[in-house]
C-alpha cells in the first residue's frame, strides 16, 4: 500500500511516498533518495522499482523530494549542502521513531554520499550508493567559479545541447554531472544555487566515504555487462581518477538496472538478518 | 497549496498532486497535465511543478499524476500502454470532478510531447474537457524513433513477456504498437475547443508537425505559439518560463470572461 505524506519539521518540507509492507513487523525502513536535482522516481524510475522490490521482501521504504527537488517545497535555487542535510536528518529521524530504529539508506551520486557523511548523527544501520560522489573539492571549485552570481543559471555553468550523444559536453562537465547523479536535460533549465558548489568545493568526499560508521555498499558497473560491481575507497590515498564518472555509473539499459536492483536488496536483506 | 492525492483505479494506485489557488472563483479552470512517455508527474527541470505554481497565482487549478507503471505509481511501465494512460487519465478527470461540486467544471487538458496522443483521446470522450494545450505535440508514429535506438526485442526476465528496452526500462508490446500509429493533425484540429499549440523552435522531434502547421488552413480556435530556439524539453530557465507564461495567460484570457468574479477585482483574483 503506498501513502504520500508531508514531513514537516522546522525549515524541512520533504514530500514521501511511504511503501508499507504486507507484514505485521517490518524487518526495517529503507529511505531512497534519487540521483541530484532527480524527482524521488528517479531516471528510469530506477527507485520506484527499489521501493516496490524492497517492500515486497518486508521492508518499509521511503521514497522522498528534500526541500527544492521533485515535488518539495521551495525551489531548487535554494538547496546547499545545509539544506540536504537538515531534511535527511529530518527525514531519518522521522522514521527511526516512528517505524523502526533499523534504518537503511540508499542515494546515488551526491545522495549517497550525503547519506554517508550524516550516517553517525543520524544512527544509521547501513548505507547503500549507486556511484557515490567522489570528486575532488578543486573539480567543484573549478564549477563554482564560473557561476557569477548566487543564484545562477545551471545551463551556464553545466552547458551543452547534444543530449543524445553528449558530444559538446566537455568531459569535465559530464563527470561532474555523472558523479553528482544529474542528467544535463535535467538540470539545465533550472537556476542553482552557488552555496552549493561551494559546499562542494569544501567537501572531503573521500574522506566521508573511507571513514562511515555503519555498513556500506558502493555499486559501479562491473566489468561483465549488466553486472553491479561493488567498490571500496577504504584503502584508496587518493581521489579516484575523474574518468570513473565519464559515464553514468548508472547504465541505461535494464538488465544492468535489475542488476544493481538485486544486489542492493540482496546486501539490505542480509544486512537486516545480521543485526536481528 | 499543494495537496498531495491518490486514487485506486483498475487494482492500481495513481498517485498525483493537485494545486489549488489560494483563491479562486467558482468555475474557474483546472488544468489537468498528460506528459509524455516516459517522464513523471514533476517533469524535466521541474517545468510541471513551476508550471502549476506559476498558474496557481493566477487562479488556475492544476492537477498532475503519474500514469500507471510510471514515476510513483503501482506498476511497471510494461504493463503500461497509451489505451492505460487514457483509463488512468480518465479516472483522474472523475476524481478532481468529484473535488469541485455544485459548479461547472471546466477542464482544461494540457498534453506535453506524446502525452498529446491522451490528451487526445480524453478531449473526444468527455465533454468536461473545454480547451486543449499542448506542449512541443508528437503526434506521428515513432516507429523512425525506436529503431534509431538499435535495439532488439527481449524477454522480461519476471512475467516472460516480450518487450522492447527503453533506456532503463522495458516499454510492453501494447504500448510498442500504439506508439507506432500516427495520429493526424485534422483529427487534433477536429476537436470542437479551443486549441493552443506551443512549440519550441529549435524541437527536432516537431519540426515536421510545425511545418505542416504553417501550410494548415487554421481553425479560428487554433492558436500556435513558437519559442524562439526551443528545443523539446524547453531546457533553459527563459524557454521554461516563456512557455509557462504562454500557458497560464492562454488559459486566463479563455476563461476569464466566462466566469462571474462578483465583485472581485482583477488585482484580487490574480
Amino acid at each position: 500500500m503506498l501513502c504520500q505524506n508531508w514531513i514537516v519539521k522546522g525549515s524541512s518540507r520533504v514530500l514521501t511516498v511511504n511503501h508499507w509492507p504486507d507484514v505485521p513487523i517490518p524487518m526495517g525502513v529503507v529511505i531512497l533518495l534519487p540521483g541530484f536535482s532527480h524527482a524521488m522516481c528517479d531516471m528510469d524510475y530506477f527507485m520506484s522499482r527499489l521501493a516496490r522490490q524492497l517492500c515486497s521482501r518486508g521492508f518499509f521504504v521511503v521514497q522522498a523530494d528534500l526541500r527544492g527537488l521533485g515535488d518539495g517545497a521551495g525551489e531548487f535555487s535554494e538547496v546547499t549542502l545545509q539544506t540536504l542535510e537538515q531534511d535527511i536528518s529530518v527525514l531519518t529521524e522521522h522514521y527511526r521513531n516512528g517505524i523502526s530504529d533499523q534504518v537503511f539508506c540508499v542515494g546515488r551520486g551526491l545522495m549517497a554520499t550525503l547519506l554517508a557523511a550524516f550516517a553517525k548523527g543520524a544512527n544509521i544501520s547501513g548505507i547503500a550508493g549507486v556511484g557515490p560522489y567522489c570528486m575532488a573539492p578543486e573539480v567543484a571549485k573549478s564549477f563554482a567559479e564560473l557561476a557569477t552570481s548566487e543564484v545562477f543559471d545551471a545551463g551556464a555553468v553545466f552547458s551543452g545541447k547534444d543530449y543524445v550523444k553528449l558530444s559538446d559536453f566537455s568531459e569535465d562537465t559530464l563527470c561532474m554531472l555523472n558523479a553528482m547523479g544529474a542528467v544535463p536535460y535535467n538540470i539545465q533549465g533550472m537556476e542553482m544555487n552557488r552555496q552549493l558548489l561551494l559546499d562542494l568545493a569544501a567537501f572531503e568526499a573521500l574522506s566521508v566515504l573511507q571513514n562511515t560508521h555503519c555498513k556500506t555498499l558502493w555499486l559501479f558497473p562491473g566489468e561483465e555487462k549488466a553486472t553491479a560491481h561493488p567498490v571500496s575507497f577504504r584503502h584508496e590515498k587518493n581521489y579516484p581518477q575523474k574518468q570513473l564518472f565519464q559515464r553514468n555509473p548508472l547504465p541505461r539499459e535494464p538488465k544492468t538496472q535489475l542488476a544493481f536492483h538485486a544486489a542492493l536488496t540482496d546486501w539490505i536483506l542480509d544486512s537486516a538478518y545480521k543485526l536481528n | 497549496m499543494q495537496v498531495p492525492i491518490q486514487l485506486y483505479h483498475k487494482g492500481r494506485q495513481l498517485l498525483g498532486m493537485i494545486h489549488v489557488p489560494h483563491r479562486r472563483a467558482k468555475g474557474s479552470p483546472v488544468v489537468l497535465m498528460n506528459y509524455g512517455m516516459n517522464g513523471d508527474r514533476v517533469d524535466n527541470h521541474r517545468l510541471s511543478v513551476l508550471f502549476a505554481r506559476h498558474a496557481n497565482e493566477a487562479g488556475i487549478t492544476v492537477v498532475r499524476f503519474d500514469y500507471s507503471g510510471c514515476g510513483v505509481s503501482t506498476e511497471e511501465f510494461w504493463e503500461t500502454s497509451l489505451s492505460e494512460k487514457t483509463s488512468d487519465t480518465l479516472a483522474v478527470v472523475d476524481f478532481i470532478k468529484g473535488c469541485f461540486p455544485s459548479e461547472d467544471f471546466n477542464l482544461v487538458m494540457l498534453g506535453y510531447s506524446d502525452g498529446t496522443r491522451i490528451m487526445n483521446k480524453v478531449a473526444r470522450l468527455r465533454s468536461e474537457v473545454k480547451a486543449v494545450c499542448m506542449w512541443n505535440p508528437i503526434i506521428r508514429s515513432m516507429t523512425g524513433t525506436f529503431k534509431a535506438a538499435g535495439k532488439k526485442m527481449a524477454i522480461e526476465p519476471i512475467t516472460k513477456k516480450l518487450v522492447f528496452p527503453l533506456f532503463g526500462l522495458y516499454m510492453g508490446i501494447d504500448y510498442l504498437k500504439e506508439a507506432n500509429e500516427d495520429l493526424l493533425l485534422e483529427e487534433v484540429m477536429e476537436l470542437n475547443m479551443p486549441k493552443l499549440f506551443v512549440f519550441g523552435s529549435g524541437d527536432v522531434h516537431t519540426l515536421p508537425l510545425q511545418q505542416q502547421l504553417d501550410q494548415f488552413s487554421l481553425p479560428g480556435n487554433a492558436t500556435i505559439e513558437k519559442i524562439n530556439g526551443a528545443n523539446h524539453l524547453f531546457s533553459t530557465v527563459e524557454w521554461s518560463a516563456r512557455v509557462i507564461q504562454l500557458t497560464t495567460d492562454w488559459v486566463n484570457a479563455l476563461f476569464d470572461k466566462k466566469i462571474n468574479y462578483g465583485n472581485t477585482s482583477a488585482k484580487q483574483r490574480s
